[in-house]
This record gives C-alpha cells, structure tokens and sequence, in this order.
C-alpha cells in the first residue's frame, strides 16, 4: 500500500530494531560519522599543538579546513588571480565547495552529518538532558526557565534566526573590502581550535556563549549566528531533497518535533524545507508511524 | 521517491569526500602557506615585497632581500640578540609589523 494512502488507523508503527541491531541505528551512523570529523580536527589541533608551529613546520593549521574560510577568500582569490586573505588556503576553498554542492544537491547535510560545532553542541545538550534526568533540583531549574514547554524568550526565537544572515553579509563583504578575515575575531570555531593560544578574544566570549547556551537551546549558535549555515541554508532551498510529513500517516505525536535540534515546528508542516534544517532526520527516526515521515526527492522547488 | 536515511547519509559523505579528493587527485590542494600545491616550499621573493609571509625568519628575509639582521633589529627597535631564526610575526611589537617591514624594504 503505497504510504500517501495510509489514514491513521491504517498506518503501523514502524517495528523497531532489538539487541545489537538496535545499535545499527541511523542516530547512530549518524553520531560516527560526526564524531569521526571531529577526531579529524582535534588530531591536528593536538599535532600542531605538540609539534609547535615553527617556520620550517608545514604540518597543517586545522583552520586549513574551515570551510568558511574558503567563502571569506573566495572574492580575494577571483579579483587577484590566486591570492588567498591570510589563514586560509586552497584547502579551504575546496571545502568550501564541497558544503556548497553538497547543500545544492542534498540539503545543509554538511552541518548535520559533518560540522564538528554541531556536534559539539549536540552533545552539550545530550548532557544536559541527561542531568535532567538524573539531578532533580537541575531539572527544575531548567523546567523554571520555560513557558508551557517553551523557553521564556521564545518570542525572540524568530528574530533571532536572522542575525545569522547579517553576520554572513558582513564577513563576506569585510574580507572582500579589506582583504583579511574580519569575523575571525569574533568567530568561535577559530577561537575554539587556538584554544592553547590562550588568547581572549571576542570569539571565546562566543564560543562561551554558544556552549553554555548549549545547555538551554540546541544548537543555538546554528540558529542564529553561524554564517555558513546561513549560506548552506540558503543553497539547500534549490536542492531536490525535501522531507515530507503524511497528515494522513501522522498522528500529531509531535515526537518529530521534540527531536528536532533547530526547534523546527516538524508536526505542523507537510513539506520541510526550512533553511533551518540541518537535514540530521532525527524527525524521521523519531516518528513511530510507518510512511508518516520520510525523505524525498523530487523536482527542485516544485515536487512538494 | 523515498530516500532511506542511511542511503542519505551514505550519499552526503560520498558527495562531501568525493569533491575533495577529486579536488586532491588533480593537485587542487595545499593546506599551508609554507609549500604550494604541489608540495614545493615557498620562498620569499627578492622583486615582490608581498610575498614576505608571519611565519618566514628573519634569515630567510636578510638572505633574500641582502640586509644585515642586526640592520633589521635596531630599525625596529627590537633587542639585538634575537635569534635570527625567528619568525617574524613571533616579533610583533608597537614597533614591528609585516606591513611595516615590506614598506621599509620596498623604500630601502
Ligand atoms: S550552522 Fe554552522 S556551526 Fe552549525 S552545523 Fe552548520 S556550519 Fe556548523
Ligand atoms: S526538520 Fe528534521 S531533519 Fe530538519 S533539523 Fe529538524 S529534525 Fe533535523
């Protein structure tokens, strides 16, 4: 039976997985994958850091696959036949394309499967929903932070969403005019890998922020400041990938929506293609009703 | 048509990695400064002032650009026995940039 028309009381609810297949879950697969780029950074945070960064050292900067790099010194790189704004390298134009194609063709899959500043932040929260369980007097204090399951400055939540737009606009056009990274300052990624610098800058007051905001709010740095998801975001729109929410399926569980890291309002739409969605599917792992919630692809802008 | 999540997932990393070996295999890659893309060391040249690097030494600029290390030290004020294998944006100072030290080879 094809899933368009399963009504609620036809749809099953998708068998789950026991034992070791349980493991063999797409949360799973997909935390791997995150935790596998992430080791990939910090082995050359950890080797820069026991090598030194001596002249005569070549081994690379773990800022050389940054892939907003790449967008900041895309214009320098055009306007002057090859030059690159300092910090970065072909390596980061190079990833830069790939988050690119990678958003054209399949969503911002690059900031749900692979950015290790979402991961971060992912975990950050993981723990704090683990506290929650198990500390009594932490879960109340969080649950005093938030209106009927909501955050207490919820209201903000939609303006906010915006600011990641300015900051793009600003990093973009500031490294283009001036010819030199002007957000690296301010950028929590960059202060996060030059950490042993030890170096107060604007960008650990952000990367603090982003942390400890990670405790209250998934993801907050991906809702509203990060320039690349905006740009990822913004390209994802013209992908063919969309994830599709069957009323006739659904139940109105609002799982979906609980396990959304972008606070994206799952259970209501029919067609997700937010320029918030990280395309992680946790929504589609967190439904329990058969064909209710599924990826999809189909004709760029039209096939909804 | 329905894509299995792991099938996405599996055709994200297949994409994502693919773009950047193919980008290697055609020798579209370098992750420093210090070497080009096909692993040759860069060297600062005696014509062009801008291609004096923070990381180079101030051997490499005193070879290159023929001036005694001690010259470039009391121009800049800095102390006289500094090794001169340091990098150069190891010394900056109120009194020592790159940009102050091309404008002063270029002029010299
Ligand atoms: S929004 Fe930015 S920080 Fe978040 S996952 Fe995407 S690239 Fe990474
Ligand atoms: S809508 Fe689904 S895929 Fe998109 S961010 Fe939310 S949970 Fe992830």
């Amino acid at each position: 039976m094809n899933a368009q028309t399963l009504s609620v009381s036809q749809s099953r609810i998708k068998p789950r997985s026991k034992g070791i297949r349980a493991l063999w879950s797409h949360h799973i697969f997909r935390r791997v994958v995150q935790l596998i780029f992430a080791s990939f950074i910090l082995y050359f945070v950890m080797v820069r850091v026991i090598a030194g960064e001596s002249a005569t050292s070549t081994v690379a900067s773990a800022e050389a696959f940054c892939p907003f790099g790449g967008l900041e010194t895309l214009y320098q790189y055009f306007a002057s036949g090859g030059a690159f704004v300092s910090h970065t390298h072909l390596s980061n134009l190079v990833i830069a394309a790939a988050v690119l194609i990678t958003a054209l063709l399949l969503r911002s899959a690059f900031c749900g499967w692979i950015c290790p500043l979402g991961f971060i932040q992912d975990m950050i929260h993981s723990f704090s929903a683990w506290m929650q369980k198990r500390f009594v007097p932490f879960r109340k204090f969080m649950r005093s932070l938030t209106q009927r399951g909501k955050p207490a400055w919820n209201f903000l939540d939609q303006y906010l969403r915006l600011v990641k737009y300015g900051v793009l606009i600003w990093s973009i056009t500031g490294a283009a005019i001036y010819g030199v990274m002007v957000f690296r300052d301010y950028d929590p990624w960059s202060a996060l890998i030059n950490i042993t610098e030890w170096i107060l800058t604007p960008g650990l007051i952000v990367l603090a922020l982003t942390l400890i905001g990670s405790l209250f709010v998934e993801r907050p740095w991906c809702r509203y400041a990060c320039p690349l998801g905006a740009a990822s975001g913004l390209l994802g729109k013209l992908s063919p990938v969309y994830l599709k929410r069957e009323a006739d399926a659904c139940t109105t569980c609002k799982l979906c929506t609980k396990a959304c890291p972008m606070g994206l309002q799952v259970h209501t739409a029919t067609t997700i293609t937010s320029v918030d969605c990280v395309s992680c599917l946790e929504c589609v792992d967190a439904c329990p009703r058969e064909g209710a919630m599924e990826v999809k692809a189909g004709i760029p802008l039209l096939a909804k | 048509m329905k894509i299995n999540p792991f099938v996405y997932g599996v055709i994200v990393l297949t994409v994502f990695l693919g773009i950047i070996f193919s980008a290697q295999g055609l020798g579209f890659w370098s992750t420093s400064g210090k070497v080009d893309s096909s692993g040759q060391a860069i060297q600062p040249s005696a014509a062009d002032v801008n291609t004096i690097k923070g990381w180079m030494t101030l051997e490499q600029v005193s070879t290159t650009f023929n001036v005694p290390v001690s010259e470039i030290l009391s121009v800049f004020d800095l102390p006289a026995d500094t090794p001169a294998s340091t990098a150069l944006k190891d010394l900056e100072s109120d009194t020592f940039d790159i940009t102050a030290l091309r404008t002063w080879l270029s002029e010299r």
